[in-house]
């Protein structure tokens, strides 16, 4: 914890930054307290976690470094923040007197090289913003998570976040070619923009994923791809519920007959009737895959995922024109925010969402226990289901979807008597069956104090990583490393 | 006091693309594909009668809640969810016909199905509902079974077996009255008007009685629909993206007079 | 066809301003015989003698009472083919109830009524507003009621040119009580806002900004981001978590039109984009914009205005002294 004052702090700081850029206004520095983890918190406007110091605003790399120093030489606690769209407590200011060191002014997109397909941003660029601008020219990240109008580059690359076309395009670890970040002691270092090098280990894994707990990223460079949507192809089944053992079977046949569709999802009946009500009978599971890209290529791969599976009876084909309409209108955005901010109020009526993932071999397991054990251990739930979205050669993701009825319990309590009991069950049945608890949300600070679980033996060179880049213990103290109470 | 809910599922409309408000040969729009969500206005009468019943608790007569819809069979699972949440029947008049505007119908089939019953002692319904945009049903229900009617209500408390006091919203101001019963109830903007969520366990528990089915012969009404007074001719987009014009000039001066002058003035005298 | 009554409600203040709305939506040349005017016990016959109509009936119940004002409704309007009612709650219901009443036809929300081909037609809004569809009226007699912000045209007032009856009726509501609406504050019910984004630039901007926008007689909003960076309070907050906003006329100055800001201006009838960038997403979702400074701009909008301003007043004073 810092060894200086709250004043202090902000006299330091405004005396890098000027007036201007430090904010200490009281509701901002509450709403940067917390992220919407404690969503309940925030719908009633209770706040439980230290409420910063200061709240600021950086322009460059240089400012940065210079923050970072005197945050070092203090030991003053910084969050680095950008589209503050996170859900695992990852920008929650654990520590009195925290900085939150906002990167979201820094929105230039330096450079769209069409020839390298490569294209650099610095961190507070909008990723709903970039893929636009770059769709208009017939290229696209290829990354497109279901927070794009709210996230930013800088917190996007620090989470390892993924895309709804993750199967075809990867996750943001395999679209980042280079980047720009900032180490606690002021050094700027950057990562230049190779096809790929075998100097050593790849140190740009070192940063994404960090999740600020480490670094602060200020620029990255991604990989550029044809935007073709012209030639997107959409397959769909609905099968019964009780087969949703088969439904990853699916999924895993298509990935290892060595088909890459972007899109491969499985619901259960429970989350397929959030989305596709108006037709689908609540008793059905559905499977979706879309195939993207050049056309040959969509075309083999529509019609190789239909030869696989009319060879399951138990599949009954859906109009792909349902699913087109759908999923040109699953976007989420702040409008949603809002309404579900009012429905909670309302409703006391509360949705989470947890993602893991598991080897072909046990997801079925951990998502039939995990969903087993919340419905009856767990009071007051109202739904629990989820999705598989993000498929791979070895394994796919599980992504829990539960909402409950907040039931005699005050808003500071809500988190110890549903969330975390919920998320300890799921967590439990991961690692139990040998899964990761975390797929794409990061560890943030809900999850952090499983993570020696979750690493077993190599939690220590997470940890080494954590003590040469950070011996001070000043960046986004709780997350990814639990704090010790 | 037997209280009837009459609602619809429709088409969630803010979650339609804008490109995707095309216009059939039926005169309809394919929406099939969207997801459903309770009118919003029937989604408050239901909220609204189930606080009704929590008020009423300690009562010496029980307030009963019945709910009815009018359509297929996608509305069951919400039937479901009302049987989850306490309502006592859950009732579905079949119907797979175009009914977006034909408000004399629905309440043909609504006091039909009252009449039937013969004890329902009021009647809740919304307004309006998002579709057809009719905002009639409630009147013409009332008008047909000789019932009066409360329009807009926003607040509804429980005062004996046979009286209620309602808070509905008129044009000058909210009104608080005591209505006695029967009477139609038609929602407007009401605040809280979320529906409660029923938990797993009361789904397991209460949800599982079946719906029942009525068709319209069983209600004493022939099979064509009859009674409306206008027919839809024409259907076009609401144009919703906006002209996007940049007005040129040579300094931020002449820009802000040729705005003020072309496109501010004249609106702003209108305000 | 012959014209139509109209049935004006006049338990709210606002009766001139529906009655030309009416106006509004009927052919020019066409004369109205007969108003039926409804209101409690405090209204002004001299007022009324003013409208230009041939018979002001006025039904005067002390609150308003539908089942009581219904019946007398259906007497007055025994033999007409066509009853036209205002916009707003009362007019809809009455409508509709009346129409069933008469064995013809309700409609509700109108935004205009045309014949064709001896056949006549209206067009409301369906869809939750996203369609707007036209319907031919099958049986009459036809009562409609209009959707309310609509046109105005302005009433041809004349002295004392219209026959007033009055039919006084009683009320038999149980527990009445009023309260009335207060003109509600808040950005939610602004008709003009600014709503200025990071692109302001200082919170000296903003504060200036703030005052311009009062002196234009604008509300005054910010977006998130600027409201995160302490350059006006959060009770400012236009978007998704603050106010949604439905003004007629919205001024989005140095605004990005992100859209957590964007929905909460959306509903605006008409946008105003200011932005330096032309490409800015903004300038797209704006029905006008100026490419530029915005606080250049907005100084220069505000000095326009203010001369305007002057420059009717003295015109106004003019006319005066003639």
């Amino acid at each position: 914890m810092a060894i200086i004052g709250r004043e202090e702090i902000v006299a330091g700081l405004k005396k890098i930054l000027g007036e201007e850029r430090v904010i200490t206004d009281e509701q901002v520095l509450k709403e940067s307290s917390v992220d919407r983890y404690r969503k309940y918190e925030q719908a009633m406007e209770v706040y439980t976690q230290p409420i910063p110091a200061a709240v600021i605003y950086v322009e460059s790399a240089e400012e940065v470094s210079k923050v970072l120093q005197f945050a070092n030489d203090n030991e003053i606690n910084v969050v680095p923040r950008t589209g503050h769209s996170a859900i695992e407590g990852g920008l929650e200011t654990a520590l009195k007197d925290s900085v939150v060191i906002d990167g979201s002014h820094m929105n230039k997109i330096i450079k769209v090289d069409r020839y390298n397909m490569q294209v650099t941003a610095q961190c507070g660029v909008p990723l709903q913003a970039l893929d636009d601008m770059l769709r208009e020219q017939g290229l696209t990240t290829g990354h497109s998570p279901q927070s794009k109008p709210l996230a930013q580059l800088g917190g996007l690359t620090a989470t390892r976040s993924i895309g709804q076309f993750s199967t075809l395009y990867g996750g943001i670890e395999d679209m980042i070619v280079g980047l720009e970040a900032v180490f606690p002691n002021g050094k700027i270092c950057r990562i230049k923009n190779v096809p790929r090098r075998a100097a050593g280990p790849d140190i740009r894994q070192i940063v994404i994923g960090n999740e600020g707990a480490l670094c602060f990223i200020t620029e990255v460079t991604m990989k550029l791809f044809p935007y073709l949507p012209q030639n997107n192809r959409y397959i769909a089944y609905k099968l019964d519920d009780s087969q949703m053992k088969l439904g990853f079977d699916c999924l895993r046949e298509v990935m290892v007959n060595g088909y890459r569709p972007s899109f491969a999802r499985l619901y259960d009946a429970a989350d397929a009737q959030q989305h596709f009500s108006a037709w689908l009978e609540s008793d059905k599971a559905i499977l979706i895959w879309m195939a993207e890209g050049a056309e040959g290529i969509t075309k083999a791969t529509y019609e190789g995922i239909k030869e696989l599976m009319s060879k399951h009876p138990e599949l009954e084909p859906v109009e792909t024109d349902l699913i087109e309409k759908w999923y040109l209108g699953l976007n989420w955005g702040p409008e949603n925010i809002a309404q579900e901010m009012e429905e909670i109020k309302a409703t006391k009526n509360i949705g989470i969402t947890t993602e893991v993932s598991g080897c072909w071999d046990c997801i079925y397991e951990i998502y039939k226990t995990s969903c087993e054990r919340i419905a009856n251990e767990v009071p007051d739930i109202t739904m629990i289901g989820g999705h598989s979205s993000h498929s791979y050669i070895n394994g796919t993701n599980m992504y829990f979807c539960y909402y409950y009825n907040v039931v005699d319990c005050a808003p500071e309590e809500e988190i110890n008597k549903y969330h975390n009991p919920i998320n300890q069950i799921i967590c439990e049945q991961v690692i139990k069956y040998g899964g990761s608890i975390v797929h794409h949300h990061g560890l943030g600070k809900a999850r952090a104090h499983y993570v020696t679980q979750e690493y077993g033996s190599s939690y220590y060179m997470l940890k080494t990583l954590k003590q040469a880049f950070d011996p001070n213990g000043i960046m986004n103290m709780g997350t990814l490393i639990p704090l010790r109470k | 006091m037997k209280l009837l809910a009459c609602f619809k599922v429709v088409p969630d409309m803010e979650a339609i693309n804008s490109t995707d408000w095309e216009v059939t040969d039926s005169l309809s729009v394919d929406l099939s594909y969207v997801r459903l969500v309770w009118n919003c206005f029937d989604e408050s009468s239901l909220e609204m009668l189930l606080k009704l019943s929590d008020l009423s608790e300690g009562f010496p007569a029980l307030v009963n809640l019945w709910a009815l819809t009018v359509g297929q069979k996608n509305a069951d699972s919400y039937l479901k969810t009302l049987y989850a949440l306490g309502y006592e029947r859950a009732v579905r008049v079949e119907e797979d016909r175009d009914l977006r505007f034909c408000p004399e119908w629905m309440a043909e089939v609504i006091s039909a199905f009252v009449k039937k019953e013969n004890t329902v002692d009021g009647i809740v319904m919304g307004s309006v509902s998002s579709d057809g945009n009719n905002g009639m049903t409630p009147y013409l229900t009332a008008e047909k079974l000789g019932w009066p009617c409360i329009s807009q209500v926003i607040g509804m408390e429980p005062v004996d077996d046979t009286h209620v006091k309602v808070v509905s919203q008129q044009d000058h101001g909210n009104v608080t009255q005591v209505v006695k019963l029967p009477c139609v109830f038609a929602v407007g903007n009401a605040p809280c008007s979320y529906l409660r969520v029923p938990t797993l366990k009361d789904r397991m528990k209460k949800g599982k009685k079946p719906i029942e089915y009525l068709d319209i012969s069983q209600l004493g009404l022939k099979k064509e629909i009859s009674g409306e007074g206008f027919v839809l001719t024409g259907l076009e987009p609401v144009r919703q993206e906006r002209d996007g014009v940049i007005i040129e000039g040579e300094t931020a001066a002449e820009k802000a007079r040729i705005l003020y002058q072309d496109y501010l003035r004249e609106r702003l005298d209108a305000l | 066809m012959r014209e139509p009554v109209i049935v004006i409600n006049g338990f709210s203040d606002k009766y001139t301003q529906k009655f030309s709305q009416i106006l509004a939506v009927l052919p020019e040349n066409l004369a109205i015989r007969k108003m039926i005017f409804l209101c409690d016990e405090k209204y002004s016959e001299e007022a009324l003698r003013r409208f230009p109509v041939e018979l002001v009936q006025v039904v005067s119940c002390p609150v308003y009472d539908p089942e009581k004002i219904l019946p007398a409704l259906e007497e007055l309007t025994k033999d007409e083919m066509w009853v036209l009612f205002d916009s707003g709650y009362s007019a809809e219901e009455l409508a509709v109830r009346l129409a069933a009443r008469k064995g013809g036809t309700g409609v509700t929300k109108v935004q205009d009524i045309f014949d064709q081909e001896g056949k006549w037609y209206f067009r409301k809004m369906v869809y939750a507003n996203h369609m707007m569809g036209t319907f031919q009226i099958t049986r009459w007699p036809c009562c409609l009621s209009l959707a309310p912000g609509g046109k105005e045209r302005e009433i041809p007032f004349e002295a004392d040119t219209a026959r007033v009856q009055i039919l006084s009726l009683e009320s038999s509501i149980m527990g009445y009580h009023l309260e009335k609406t207060e003109k509600e504050e808040g950005l939610e019910n602004a008709s003009f806002l600014l709503a200025a984004g990071r692109g302001a630039g200082s919170r000296e901007n903003v504060c200036e900004l703030e005052k311009l926008a009062r002196k234009m007689g604008a509300d005054f909003g910010v977006s998130r981001p600027a409201a995160m960076s302490a350059w006006a309070p959060m009770n400012c907050l236009v978007g998704v978590s603050g106010a949604m906003t439905k003004p007629k006329i919205c001024i989005a100055a140095g605004a990005s039109g992100a859209p957590a800001f964007y929905a909460g201006i959306e509903k605006s009838e008409f946008i105003v984009g200011i932005n330096t960038d032309a490409s800015a997403e903004l300038v797209k979702k704006s029905d006008v914009s100026v490419v530029g400074d915005c606080m250049e701009v907005l100084r220069e909008l505000e000095q326009v205005m203010e001369e305007d301003r002057k420059e009717t007043a003295k015109c106004i004073a003019v006319e005066r002294n003639e």
